[in-house]
Formats: structure tokens, sequence, C-alpha cells
């Protein structure tokens, strides 16, 4: 197996508001093989999670340690970082990170900066995301689902090799979190990756393979070739 | 992500934001220059020198008969030219002999409007063109003002664009008096021009030898700001001792009308020196016939009007304060909105990997359409106003360009700040 991602001796700490240096992660190692369609990232609150998705995005390069991608190690300056993270990575938030003023078609172009044929790359995203015919529609008018499936429309339009999604169904009911599964399933099918880090038993039963972020380290817990340990922890972003 | 995404639902902010800064760039532009054209009205008229005790001089021939016995004699005129000339000359140091005096000069083949004409603008009731018997030509009485260099000098008048008279040249025994004309006269006449008067029932030249700037003003019979724009200002002679022999009729009124004066005394000269210095004259001369007046008005005007301008001023500055502190605020609750809603717009395209220079290009971009606007509205509304005053002009764009240069330090680190960290708790 190629290792798609590889974070080695990743050590992390954080300034508290009194001043001191709370450590988050501590010699943490963690591979990723380009075969792996979906890894769900666990933990408690304050655990890491978002910190970890936002090293491997490329958003944090406070760290010591060292981030290899497909083969090769990164920078650590955030320049580098986000021409890397436009080229392989599509980000997808709990909040959706949507633009009120904007209308579905706009939001999703907002992403293709750059590209070949941004309106129609935009309009086989929206179709990709069953959200075809939606494109002039104000975003502040969508359902919650619908809002993800925008966010979701607007990473892949640059076809990423790997989505980070943070708590991507965090706020949805469970009917839609079942819809975007499914999307993530097609999308997984469709050859592309995910980091998820979430709370939900049921996206991590989704998932290919399951780690846990706790003891400033990352814990595996099963794959597909063995049972997800009970006891998943439920609580607020992380 | 362009600067036009980056603007997008933020253009009315902008304006306002504009706008505000706007007012606030033209008001510390109309204070400044309010401030400088009022140390300008007080410098060109009364600065500090002319804290002066001030006291009037008239002659007491006030019966007509026993005036026209008096100046028809040589000997007596000899007396009053030696005694002006005394105090015009021969005054101690810190006592100034202000001779001045708005007789009427009729002007043959008048080239002005009515607006000049003596006692138009006033109750006096203007004459109209007439036919002159001295000069034999119709004729104007236009407004005018004969002082002498005493004068001239104590209320800082100076000619336009350098040319001064040359007092040493004004001689009225010769052909041609060189004159000044106020500020209105521009376009009427044109320096080189020549003028015949009828000076006190004596044909005269006058040449245009130039013009007063706007505004120029003077004391005046308790006129604190007696206007010049449309005065004919005739210069008197330096000395008139012995010129009565050869026309005692125009020096028998001129020596007169040269004793029409003001005297004044500087602040700390002793409170006699203004009587020792008239006895002094009137004995060496043999003229006593003099009578010396205060003219206490001018000081109480002159304290009023510089404490009513230093008040004002004051007040001025004390609403600029809170104008400035209003718009500042204004501005900032302005910015802060704009800038709330630009950072998640800024965070979202940095996330969706937008590099930091072409973000930051996008920022400098709205600063600069913010800043070249408001450039743009400041000159468009002071183009508007009456006071053009290009030192203000520059000093407030100057501070607009301060303004940008610290605002657009402020968006830069407000982007630093974005890119680094994620607020948790965002919607």
């Amino acid at each position: 197996m190629t290792e798609l991602l590889g974070l080695q001796s990743l050590t992390k700490a954080v300034r508290e508001p009194n001043g001191t240096m709370r450590p988050i992660f501590d010699s943490l190692t963690f591979t990723m093989g380009s075969d792996e369609r979906s890894v769900a990232l666990l933990g408690r609150s304050g655990s890491g999670k978002t910190t970890l998705l936002r090293i491997i995005a490329g958003l944090d390069g406070r760290y010591d340690g060292q981030y290899v991608f497909q083969g090769t190690a990164l920078a650590k300056h955030l320049d580098p970082l986000a021409d890397h993270r436009r080229r392989h990575f599509g980000l997808v938030a709990q909040s959706y990170d949507l633009l009120d003023d904007f209308t579905v078609e706009r939001n999703v172009l907002f992403g293709a900066r750059g590209l070949e044929q941004p309106e129609r790359r935009t309009r086989e995203a929206l179709a990709l995301v069953g959200l075809e015919g939606m494109g002039k529609k104000p975003v502040t008018k969508l359902s919650g689902g619908e809002a993800q499936r925008v966010a979701i429309a607007r990473a892949i339009i640059r076809r990423p090799t790997l989505i980070l999604a943070d708590e991507p169904t965090g706020a949805l009911d469970e009917d839609t979190e079942g819809e975007i599964l499914d999307l993530f399933t097609r999308l997984q099918e469709s050859g592309t990756s995910f980091i998820i880090a979430t709370h939900s038993p049921r996206v991590a039963a989704a998932c290919h393979r399951r780690v846990m972020v706790a003891d400033r380290r990352l814990r595996e817990l099963g794959d597909d070739r063995g049972p997800v340990r009970a006891a998943l922890p439920i609580a607020g972003g992380g | 992500m362009n600067a036009s995404s980056l603007l997008r639902g933020t253009y009315g902010r902008l304006v306002a934001k504009v706008f505000v800064l706007a007012f606030l760039v033209t008001s510390l532009y109309n204070v400044f220059s309010f401030s400088r054209s009022t140390q300008d009205a007080v410098s060109q008229s009364f600065d500090d020198s002319a804290e002066v005790d001030m006291y009037g001089l008239t002659d007491r021939l006030t019966d007509p008969v026993l005036f026209e016995q008096y100046r028809k004699s040589l000997a007596n005129l000899e007396k009053v030219t030696t005694f002006h000339d005394s105090l015009e000359q021969g005054a101690p140091a810190g006592v100034r002999l202000l001779s001045a005096f708005n007789q009427a000069m009729p002007v043959a083949d008048f080239a002005g409007g009515q607006a000049f004409e003596h006692g138009y603008g006033t109750q006096e009731t203007a004459q109209g063109p007439y036919e002159d018997p001295v000069l034999g030509k119709q004729v104007v009485n236009v407004k005018s003002v004969q002082l002498s260099e005493s004068t001239f000098d104590f209320y800082n008048l100076a000619g336009q664009n350098d040319i001064d008279l040359d007092w040493g040249a004004v001689d009225y025994d010769s052909e041609t008096i060189p004159v000044l004309l106020g500020a209105d006269y521009d376009g009427v006449y044109a320096v080189g021009d020549r003028l015949t008067a009828n000076y006190y029932f004596k044909p005269t030249r006058m040449r245009v030898a130039g013009f007063l700037p706007p505004n120029a003003s003077m004391f005046y019979q308790g006129d604190i700001n007696h206007f010049l724009d449309d005065h004919l200002v005739v210069p008197y002679p330096r000395s008139i001792t012995g010129a009565a022999e050869a026309d005692p009729g125009f020096y028998g009124i001129l020596a007169f009308a040269m004793l029409n004066a003001n005297i004044a005394v500087d602040r700390g000269q002793p409170d006699t020196v203004v009587f020792r210095t008239l006895q002094s004259a009137a004995t060496s001369s043999g003229f006593d016939q003099y009578a010396l007046l205060s003219v206490p008005s001018y000081l109480t005007q002159f304290a009023s009007v510089r404490a009513l301008v230093h008040d004002n001023f004051a007040l001025v500055l004390t609403v600029e304060c809170l104008v400035v502190a209003a718009s500042l605020v204004m501005s900032g609750i302005l910015t802060n909105s704009a800038t709330r809603r630009r950072e998640r717009r800024i965070r979202i395209a940095w996330e969706l990997g937008q590099s930091r220079s072409d973000l930051g290009r996008a920022v400098l971009t709205i600063v600069a359409i913010e800043y070249a606007s408001l450039a743009v509205v400041f000159l468009a509304v002071t183009h508007l106003l009456p006071n053009q005053d290009s030192s203000a002009r520059t000093f407030c764009l100057t501070l607009i360009a301060l303004l940008g240069a610290a605002d657009l330090l402020r968006c830069r680190t407000q982007l630093r700040h974005t890119i680094r960290h994620r607020p948790r708790n965002e919607p």
C-alpha cells in the first residue's frame, strides 16, 4: 500500500488564555494509505480533532514533527501549504461556511478560482451532490442538508484527492445525515478519500477506519477488518 | 477571490464610511482654513504691535469763517505744515502720526461702475456723473482715502504681487502722483493707467502704480475694518513744509486734511508722551490750534474683535474635537462591521487555498478604493466651498493618506489574524 499522507512524531502545544502552554499532541503518528477511502477521527471535545484536521489541511504550520504527503515532506510555511491545499484538499465544516449573500452557484464558483470552465464544473458538482437546477437559489433559503451539499459541491469542484470534513453532520437530523453519508459513499466510489472528524457513531461506522485522539496521540479503534469499539465519545466539537 | 467579491455586501458601509470620513476631513479643512485666515486677518490689520493707545488729532478752527481767514495766511500755513512735519518726522520712538482722510475724489472720464462712487452702499446718496468746473469734464466722485506712509505701514497695507508705492516718488509738484487702487478695480484699470482728478480744486494726474490685495482694510473713524477694495488710495507726501508758498489754495486745504489724524502711542510709553510730543511740535511750529481726542472705542473694538475671534476659535476647536470623535467612532463602527463580514469571506477563501498575496492584494484594493473615493469626495466638496486654501487642502490630503496607511496596516494585521485563527463558535 502506498502512503497518501503521514504524520510523524507530531508534537504541538497551544497557549492558554492564562499564558501557560497546553500540549495537544505528543509524538503523534498517523498514516493513511492511498487506497483508504475514509477514516473517522474520533475523540472527546477539546482532544484536538479539529487541530489535527487543520494541520493536515495546511492551515496550521506551527508544530514539531514531519508531515509527508504522497511521499513529499511538506514545508510549514503557510503560502506553499495554501497552494498544496488548493490542489489536493477539499474542506467541509459543520457550519457549512457558505457566503450568505451569494447564490448556490456563486458559492460553488467561489471555490473554482483558476479552474477552466468553472461554470460547467459548477453544474457538474451540483449535479453530483443532487442539487441540479438549484444554482440560482440563495443559500439562505436552503435547508441544513442542502447547505451542506453546497459546501460539499464547493469542496469537490477541484476534484481533490482528500476531503477533510469537520463534523459534517453535526447540525443535521438523522435522515439528512443518512443522505450526506450516502453522498460521501458515492464520492468515495469515484476515488475521493475522506478524513472525517465526528462524534456520530453512525458516521464513524460508515467509515472504513476509525482512529481516536486520546492522551495526545492517535489510537486505532478498528477498521473494516475489525469491529468498532463500543462507547464512542459523544460531545461537542473538538 | 478578488476585491469585488470581498466588497460584495459591504458597499453601503463603504460609501457611509467614505462620507463620514469626508465630513471629518472637510471639517478639519474648514477649521484649518479658518484658523489661517483669522491669523492672516489679524496680522494684516492688527498685529501685536498695533496694541496701542490711540488719540485723535484735529484742529480747533471749527468756525468756517475763522478757518478761511486762518488758511489764507501763508504764514499760518507754514505753521500748520511745520507742525505736521514735526509730528510726522520728529516724533519720539513709539509715537506715530497716522494721517488718513476719506475725501471723495472727482475723477474725469471714470471707467468704473456705480459701486465705486462715493456714497454708494451707504446712507449717503451717490451724486452720479457731473460736469466739473475745474477739469471741464464729466467726473464721478469716487471713494478715496488719502493717507501717509506711516498709516500705510501701520495697517500693514501692501500692493499685490510685491508692487508697492514708491513713497519717495510722491511729489505733489510733479506732473503725476502714483496711486494704488483697491482690489475691485482689477479689470477696470491696469497698472500704468492714468487718471485725471480734481484734488482739492487742483487738476491732478494720477498713475496707477498697483492694486491692494482683496479685503485690505484699515481702522478709520471707529470702523474697525474700513475695507479699501473699492477705494482710490492717494498717498500723502512725506513732507509739506515749505510747499504752501507755491500753491497756498491747495496746501491750505491739504495741510488741514493731513492734520486729520490719529496718534498711535505704543503701550508702555509714559502717559504724558503724547502731550509732550504735541507741545514740542507746537513750540517749534507756532501752531497751537489743535485738539486731542482720545479714541477709546478703537481699543475697545479691537479687543472685542480679538476676543470674539479667539473665543469663537476655542468654540470651533471644541466642536471640531467632538466632530472628530464622533466621526472616528462612526467610522470605527462601520469599519468593524465591514471587516467582520469580509473576515469570514477571507477565511473561507483562505481555507479554499487562496494565497495570502492574493488576499493581501484584494484588501489593498479595497483600502485604495475607500481612500481614493474619500480624496475625490473631499476635493469635490472643498472645490465648492468659498474658502480655498491650498495649504489646508494639502494638510487634509496628507491626513487622508496617513489614515489610508493606518487602515491598510490594520487590515493586514487583521488578515494575518484571520488566516491563523478560526473562531470556534462561528456559525
